[in-house]
């Protein structure tokens, strides 16, 4: 197997030091006394890797981004990119990921940060795999621990497509939880290969979801107005109703195509007052911390969620496998307290699964 | 290359396990056989790829591969959820008197005794189960839960109540969901709560005018009884749906309590679990289905009757779903069932949940110190489910425990099912087992307990004792070879 492989140098320093994340301010997490420890969660990778016994070969950067690392190990490796002799900054984790295409999976130590810099290269051409480095570690494209980074390679027999997200930091240093979705990736599934007793195995949940949401949109005459929130589980249905919807925005289908993509608060509210018909809006939570309005999606405003004939959530049997509680914090007091409760997540195309909103 | 070495594959190799392990294929000498003279020209082929190998041959590998092979005649096979419990040899007797004798063509009046032996099926398992009418049709345990839920589709359909959600708990056999989605529903999947029972406020929450029923085994997956059936069938009687009891394994309940007195409408039953028939490879099944009045003429037709002077096929149900088998069933497990429960009679059946639920809780007694078990003071049913979470401090995984136990001469239990236990290590001993194996079986755990704290690596790398070692599934699963051929 050949697998590209990137150390971010800087990730996790701001971590220990209370800065809840180390973008842009290396230098003061430096001056505070944080230490990288993005090095040494990778090196412990690294040897669950060498004790899974897959024969690999590293691509990677010269020095601390990668050979530093690797230098100790069995492992064969070619340096693809030069690391530059002064600090490196997420320019260089994209242009040594650009390198990397023809791996077939990439490797990285980091955090959100360092994943949001590679997929936006990378995109779905090749897997990603994160070492869990970094301050913030909301997307679910990393490991639970180093340790668990060779079973999870020497494991893996299919893909599939995650969220990757980020955090405002300067929100997140007030205590404000601010996630936005940046990205899509190909992440390995290391799930058990040895299923369980009368389990079925993975399927394509995302376009069953789609596929159920588009039969019904059509058997009822598709007199409805649809409020598609951000993600990659509302974007599969975005696609049916043309190729102009979009991953991180609100888009907003009418008479079978989409009329209103990216849309605000305000173009949503004249739409909804123009449209005579059923006003849906369908959203998905957003990663593992279940939030359903309220972030990542605060055009759908009170206003508007108060004005829908009907809510549905959706999300694939693994997301939900990952979010115990979904939440609500829509700014307005009233509404959350309505919205609290149970409520059917549809998470095949008859599949539904009752999931607490608190 | 040293002369005197082994080399896999080849055929001069001296190693017999190996050359055991061959398949048939690679044991085929080309052109054993050549074209026989009698056959003209016109109508003889020059080429076909099936092995070249005589009688004795062909009977000494498939003697070879069952001596590798492993059953309940072996040794204890306590696969949870699996009832994998010994058959007795007297119902295959019967069975091959009976069934060799008869052909489904036969007019009803050269059959009544074959009819007999379904209708007097029917009527005790009515008794068993508490229900009002069953079907002996469905072949095996999910095409029973389709059927039943076939039954409840044309329930509804014939009030003109639009009712398209069946409630399924997450810990219920996997079967469930996928039968209701056949039978059109969408399924809608309840947490349970803490201890692993139906969560009440949630099912509250979660019936409505579009429930048509829910789908419940009870005694649980986890081998827990639900202790609040009775509020359950109400929650859901009320808001207008349906109960639907998965019977497959009736062996925690038999004798002691019924699926009709709980308030369930309809349920499955496997005889091939129950009621004597060998499974599991050992031998096709049958899922009976049985249901209250209001459902019966919805069956599958054609039903059993007996008019006070014959017995008949009755075909006259127009509001039944049609037939579910090509036949009229599986009809050796019928007759198997039919003599397993003369045999026992209601005092026998009452033993059988007394010794299952009793081999169980011993099991657990015994285990609870070493494997997690969720509220071990909780009394189990028929089966228990433990985690080998303990063990995973070590990096030892329920499967290596499953292959180690291999090493031991006896059968792994069901692993990582239900889903809603980590690690899941799911044992049923069944009623058959005697004190001393089910001791042998404990031992053997707790052994491989303390190989685990001080030699995981013999754990992980197991089974150590058996014709082929650990199969590499991620390579199986990456590079699949679905069928033999010459080049690979």
């Amino acid at each position: 197997m050949k697998i590209g492989f990137i150390v971010n140098p800087i990730a996790g320093m701001g971590g220990r030091v209370g800065l809840k994340g180390t973008d842009g301010l290396a230098e003061v997490a430096a001056q505070l006394g944080g230490e990288p420890v993005s090095l040494q969660r990778a090196e412990e990778a690294l040897r669950s890797i060498e004790e899974a016994g897959e024969e690999i070969v590293f691509y990677t950067c010269s020095g601390p981004m990668g050979e530093d690392v690797l230098r100790n190990t069995r492992f064969r490796y070619e340096v693809v990119y030069e690391t530059p002799e002064k600090k490196t900054t997420s320019e260089d984790t994209k242009k040594a990921a650009q390198k990397m295409l023809g791996c077939d999976l990439l490797l990285f130590s980091g955090g959100d940060g360092t994943a949001c810099d590679i997929v936006s290269v990378v995109d779905k051409k090749i897997p990603v795999l994160g070492i869990p480095a970094g301050v913030k570690i909301f997307s679910p494209v990393f490991c639970m621990t180093p340790r668990e980074c060779g079973r999870i390679l020497s494991s893996f027999v299919e893909t599939a497509v995650r969220d990757v997200l980020d955090i405002d930091e300067e929100a997140f240093r007030n205590n404000e939880l601010n996630i936005t979705l940046k990205g899509e990736a190909l992440v390995p599934v290391s799930s058990s290969i040895q299923s369980g007793k009368e389990v079925s195995g993975a399927v394509d949940a995302k376009g069953e979801i789609a596929d159920r949401i588009i039969d019904d949109y059509r058997a009822e005459g598709g007199n409805k107005l649809l409020i598609l929130g951000p993600g990659t589980t509302t974007m599969e249905i975005k696609k049916h109703f043309g190729n102009n919807g979009t991953l991180l925005g609100v888009d907003v289908v009418k008479n079978g195509r989409i009329m209103i993509k990216d849309a605000a608060e305000k173009q949503l509210l004249e739409a909804i007052r123009q449209f005579e018909g059923k006003v849906v809006i369908i959203v998905s939570p957003i990663g593992s911390q279940g939030f359903i309005f309220g972030r990542g999606n605060q055009q759908i405003s009170p206003a508007i969620i108060r004005q829908a004939d009907e809510i549905k959530v959706i999300a694939s049997p693994e997301k939900l496998e990952l979010t115990p509680t979904l939440h609500v914090d829509t700014g307005d007091v009233e509404l959350d307290r309505r919205l609290r409760g149970y409520i059917k997540v549809q998470s095949g195309y008859h599949d539904f699964k009752v999931m607490k909103v608190a | 290359m040293s002369s005197d070495l082994i080399v896999p594959g080849e055929k001069n190799s001296r190693d017999f396990k190996e050359i055991n392990l061959r398949l048939i294929f690679e044991k085929s000498t080309k052109n054993t056989f050549a074209r026989c003279q009698h056959i003209p020209e016109n109508i003889s082929r020059d080429s076909l790829d099936i092995p070249e190998l005589s009688e004795p041959e062909i009977i000494r590998h498939y003697t070879a591969l069952s001596k590798i092979n492993f059953g309940v005649d072996d040794g204890m096979y306590p696969l949870g959820s699996c009832t994998m419990k010994y058959n007795p040899r007297f119902t295959e007797q019967l069975a091959a008197l009976e069934s060799n004798s008869v052909h489904p063509y036969q007019d009803e009046s050269t059959i009544q005794g074959s009819l007999q032996i379904m209708y007097m099926l029917k009527q005790y398992l009515m008794q068993v189960c508490g229900m009002d009418d069953f079907t002996l049709q469905p072949s095996a345990g999910a095409q029973g839960e389709f059927t039943a839920m076939a039954v409840i589709k044309a329930y509804f359909d014939k009030k003109k109540e639009a009712r398209n959600e069946v409630i399924v708990p997450d810990s219920a056999h996997g079967t469930n969901p996928k039968s209701a989605a056949m039978a059109g529903f969408d399924v809608v999947e309840i947490r349970s709560d803490a201890q692993g029972y139906i969560d009440l406020e949630i099912l509250r929450s979660t019936v409505s005018d579009k429930t048509a029923a829910l789908m419940l085994t009870n005694p649980n997956t986890l081998g827990l009884f639900e202790k609040n059936i009775l509020e359950i069938a109400k929650i859901v009687h009320d808001a207008g749906g349906l109960l639907f009891y998965d019977g497959a394994n009736l062996n925690g309940i038999i004798g002691r309590t019924r699926p009709g007195d709980m308030g369930f409408d309809c349920m499955n039953l496997n005889l091939h679990k129950t009621f004597a028939t060998p499974h599991g490879g050992g031998g096709p099944g049958s899922g009976p289905v049985g249901v209250k009045k209001h459902l019966a003429e919805f069956l599958p037709v054609p039903a059993v009757e007996y008019d006070g002077r014959k017995y008949y096929f009755d075909y006259q149900r127009p509001h039944s779903i049609g037939k579910v088998n090509y036949f009229y069933g599986n009809y050796p497990a019928m007759v198997k069932a039919l003599g397993y429960i003369m045999r026992l009679g209601w005092t026998g059946l009452r033993r059988i949940s007394e010794f299952a639920v009793l081999n169980s809780n011993y099991m657990v007694s015994r285990l609870s110190n070493t494997y997690e078990i969720k509220h071990p003071e909780i009394p189990r049913k028929h089966e228990a489910v433990f985690s080998a979470v303990r063990q995973k401090k070590y990096d030892v995984t329920a499967l290596d425990i499953a292959k180690r136990i291999i090493d031991y001469g006896v059968h792994p239990p069901t692993i990582y099912f239900p889903l809603i236990v980590k690690e899941a290590l799911m044992i049923e001993p069944t009623e058959t087992e005697s004190k001393e194996s089910i001791d042998r079986y404990c031992d053997i755990m707790t052994w491989i307990n303390e190989e685990v704290e001080m030699d995981p690596g013999i754990v992980k790398t197991a089974p150590h004792n058996t014709s082929v070692g650990r199969l590499d599934e991620v390579f199986a699963a990456r590079k699949m070879i679905l069928h033999w051929s010459q080049s690979e």
